[in-house]
């Protein structure tokens, strides 16, 4: 599988703040993946370095096989790029954007476009400045989409709003994901949990992992042990196991590394007979809440 | 063209409202322009004389409307902003150039091409023909486009929205007269004239080039800050080149010294004669001095300009007071005897060495012109044509002038008129002292191929007949010795255009000086 986006060592300082830190990433063609990480880990930063609005400090990307900083002009007849930040024109009405826009894209969908309009309900007559912000972002979404492009890229699509439109604007994206690669970043895992392929976890603009999203979720696991006697945890434990507890008999911690054979194997060699196992799938939610405690536990300790 | 165009729809149903003001000032121009008392020599300006402040006002219709032009193309620009990294249509398939274009083509379309009919009338309504000058009124246009819209261009390509663009304005206003005042401080500065002119083209396609350059490497690659160090380069070259010419080293090498006094001139200073205290003008900083020249030599038919002058000051324990070459504007003709020639030094200089005994040197540079194909201009009633000169008339309120219009750029001209020659009669309620000894104009030659406006092609100009004598002067109680040349239909003058025949330079000197005995003041 080629990648749609790959980045190699790509940095970007604004002056002593490092936004992001070498950033080494990889999205392989036709994934939907979602960048995620708190606010201010770098993720805007690292699409307008895609996007070439801003310049890197180093390293390189390639956006569609294209060097990264060669993207402008009718390179973006294969991207549709949509942000929060960005300053739609709000003196034109929806209809006359959208008929502007038409003119600039070879593979721009009519019958597309109306359907879009219509299942975001889009009023072709009225100006944007009078649009809520919703609504821009679902006429950016529409205008985005109605020329099948190859990638699209959203930056903090959903941020503020309604469950609602949010809704409309996934199910509008999920329909092109089959042509399209899409890269999304949000701070909000519970907005694309259910529909990201891949997901990449950004925080103070380093990556801390990269992978598919149903391995992800194949490799963490709460762990519920059941021992024979209580008594304190022995150490070391092995680096995969999170926040492990005990209470009494009861030992829980969350494997990072969960593998149906050596987990269990593991788990005996450590504690020798146990009474009782089981092994819980994690949501994304709680697999962020893990790393997130993991990472604090490391500062405290040093 | 398809997307140029389209590009050009869209700013077009943008700014329709800027368009019509635009329009409408074009209109305002037209109508301001053929009226203006001030052009025709009558008011013809329909109630300018019960209006007087609807006619004021009306002067500011041109610099409003460039001023306003300025302001659409920075909107225009600014349409699709460049600066930031928040644009919407940075991520949507636009190419720089045909973005640039279609920018282009909407100044030409909205600005340019009303504004080439305009021009066009008026050379037509002025009464000259249009054909042949068509080349010229689209050198017009490229002269308007360059010093105008490349500018506001580049001002609204850098920057990020009005204000900015304001603030852009303002503190380039600042830097250009901080620039200038330190640039008057170079010695001989005020002489950059005499540079040749290779290097003034030099400079200006120096400046072109910051300004396309610094334009193109936004629209292209919208790196805003080393496309503000593009366009920030040239006048930066410039001004640290400008500080560092040695400007009397030019003026040296144009202007030859002369070995002795050239037959046609003989300039020599006449000793000031001793004078009263005056402390009138003690609050000003400045003390002008004015050293009496009398005059001799000039040939008929010659007029020579005195281009500049250096003087020096030998103070006794002192050293030599050199302020270097400061420009003049005095023409000497065949009839001149006498001139004064002025200069100024800081008052505290002044008073410090008022008192004493100087040495006073003087170099002066000169040009000497002769009349080149000299004819007589009988001078009718009302409008008359003239190849050289163009359309002219009399003008009612003033008689020792004649108002033409020509296409383009005022003729270089040297006219003599003697009113012994004439027989203009003055009526009995004029209380004017008829100047009866021979007058003349002058008219400076210049590039044939030059426009004085990129508005208006039609060029208004006088020529104003006087004899020489000073018009005015600061001494208190003098009498102001205005005696006017009267010319009348029936009258001929002599026309002529300005040959330049010499440059040189001469040394005066003159011991034992006071400046107190130079300085303005009473006798």
């Amino acid at each position: 599988m080629t990648a749609a986006i790959q980045t190699h060592a790509l940095t970007k300082h604004f002056r002593k703040v490092r936004a992001l830190d070498q950033l080494n990433l990889e999205v392989p063609e036709s994934a939907v993946y979602a960048l995620v990480g708190p606010n201010g880990a770098g993720k805007t930063t690292g699409i307008k370095l895609l996007m070439n609005l801003i310049g890197a400090t180093s390293g390189t990307a390639e956006v569609l096989g294209m060097d990264s900083t060669q993207i402008r002009g009718k390179s973006y007849t294969q991207i549709g790029y949509v942000s929060e930040n960005q300053d739609i024109p709000e003196w034109m009405k929806v209809g006359f954007l959208l008929e502007y826009l038409r003119d600039f894209y070879p593979t721009w969908d009519r019958p597309l476009e109306d359907s879009l309009v219509k299942q975001f309900e889009l009023p072709r007559d009225r100006k944007i400045k009078a649009l809520s912000r919703g609504m821009k972002m679902k006429l950016a979404l529409a205008s985005a989409l109605s020329f099948h492009p190859k990638l699209i890229v959203l930056d903090e699509p959903f941020g503020g709003l309604d469950p609602l439109v949010r809704d409309q604007l996934i199910e509008g994206l999920l329909e092109r994901a089959e042509e399209s690669t899409i890269f999304i970043s949000s701070h909000d895992l519970a907005e694309i949990e259910s529909f990201a392929s891949h997901i990449g976890y950004l925080e103070e603009g380093r990556l801390r992992f990269s992978e598919d999203i149903s391995a992800l979720a194949a490799r963490f696991r709460e762990v519920e042990i059941t021992l024979n006697t209580g008594g304190q945890l022995p150490s070391p434990l092995p680096p995969s196991w999170r926040q492990p507890q005990n209470s009494g008999p009861v030992v829980r911690f969350v494997e990072s590394q969960f593998d149906t054979e050596r987990t269990p194997q593991e788990i005996q060699r450590v504690f020798g007979e146990t009474k009782e196992v089981s092994f819980r799938p994690m949501g994304l939610r709680a697999i962020f809440l893990s790393m997130a405690k993991k990472k604090e536990e490391v500062q405290e300790a040093s | 063209m398809r997307e140029i165009l389209h590009i050009f729809r869209k700013d077009v149903r943008r700014h329709w409202p800027e368009i019509l003001i635009s329009l409408l000032f074009l209109g305002l121009y037209v109508w301001v322009t053929l009226r203006s008392p001030w052009r025709t020599g009558t008011a013809m300006l329909t109630g300018a004389s019960l209006w007087p402040l609807l006619a004021f006002s009306l002067e500011w219709i041109p610099p409003l409307m460039v001023l306003f032009w300025v302001f659409l193309t920075v909107r225009l620009v600014q349409g699709e902003p460049l600066v930031g990294d928040r644009q919407w249509w940075v991520t949507k398939p636009y190419e720089w150039w045909k973005l640039l274009a279609a920018k282009e083509l909407f100044l030409v379309a909205v600005i340019s091409l009303p504004l080439f009919f305009v021009q066009v009338y008026f050379l037509s309504h002025a009464g000259f023909p249009v054909l042949p000058n068509l080349v010229r009124i689209l050198y017009m246009q490229v002269t308007l486009g360059l010093i105008l819209f490349l500018p506001s261009i580049a001002l609204g390509s850098l920057t990020k929205n009005l204000w900015q663009a304001v603030l852009a304005v303002v503190l380039a206003f600042v830097v250009i007269v901080g620039a200038t005042n330190l640039l008057q401080r170079v010695p001989s500065s005020g002489m950059s004239s005499s540079i040749d002119e290779a290097q003034s083209v030099a400079t200006g396609l120096l400046m072109l080039a910051s300004f396309v350059g610094a334009v193109t490497w936004q629209f292209a690659r919208r790196k805003t800050w080393r496309s503000r160090g593009v366009l920030l380069a040239g006048p930066v070259l410039l001004g640290s080149l400008a500080a560092l010419i040695p400007y009397a080293r030019f003026v040296e090498r144009k202007y030859a010294i002369a070995a002795s006094a050239l037959p046609q001139f003989t300039p020599g200073i006449v000793h000031p004669k001793a004078k009263k205290r005056d402390n009138r003008w003690d609050f000003l900083s400045e003390v002008y001095l004015s050293i009496p020249v009398s005059v001799s030599g000039i040939a008929p038919g010659h007029l020579v300009r005195l281009d500049g002058m250096r003087v020096f000051l030998e103070i006794p324990a002192n050293p030599t007071w050199d302020p270097g070459w400061k420009p003049q504007r005095t023409n000497l003709w065949a009839e001149n005897q006498q001139t004064k020639l002025t200069f100024s030094m800081k008052r505290e200089d002044f008073e410090r060495i008022k008192p004493q005994q100087l040495r006073l040197q003087l170099e002066l540079a000169l040009t000497e012109f002769q009349e080149g194909d000299v004819r007589d201009l009988a001078l009718k009633e009302g409008k008359f044509p003239d190849e050289l000169l163009g359309i002219c008339h009399l003008v009612v309120q003033n008689p020792s002038a004649i108002e033409c219009e020509r296409p383009f750029h005022a003729p270089g001209l040297m006219v003599t008129f003697e009113p012994s020659l004439a027989k203009c009669e003055i009526s009995e309620d004029d209380k004017r002292i008829v100047e009866s000894r021979v007058s003349h104009a002058w008219l400076p030659p210049g590039d044939d191929d030059s426009v004085s406006s990129p508005l208006n092609p039609v060029v208004d100009y006088f020529i104003s007949l006087y004899s020489g004598e000073f018009r005015w002067s600061l001494d208190e109680g003098a009498q102001p010795i205005v005696k006017r040349v009267y010319l009348c239909p029936g009258a001929g003058v002599r026309l002529a255009s300005p040959v330049e025949k010499n440059q040189w330079r001469v040394q005066l000197k003159m011991e034992n000086v006071r400046l107190e005995d130079l300085a303005f003041q009473r006798d």
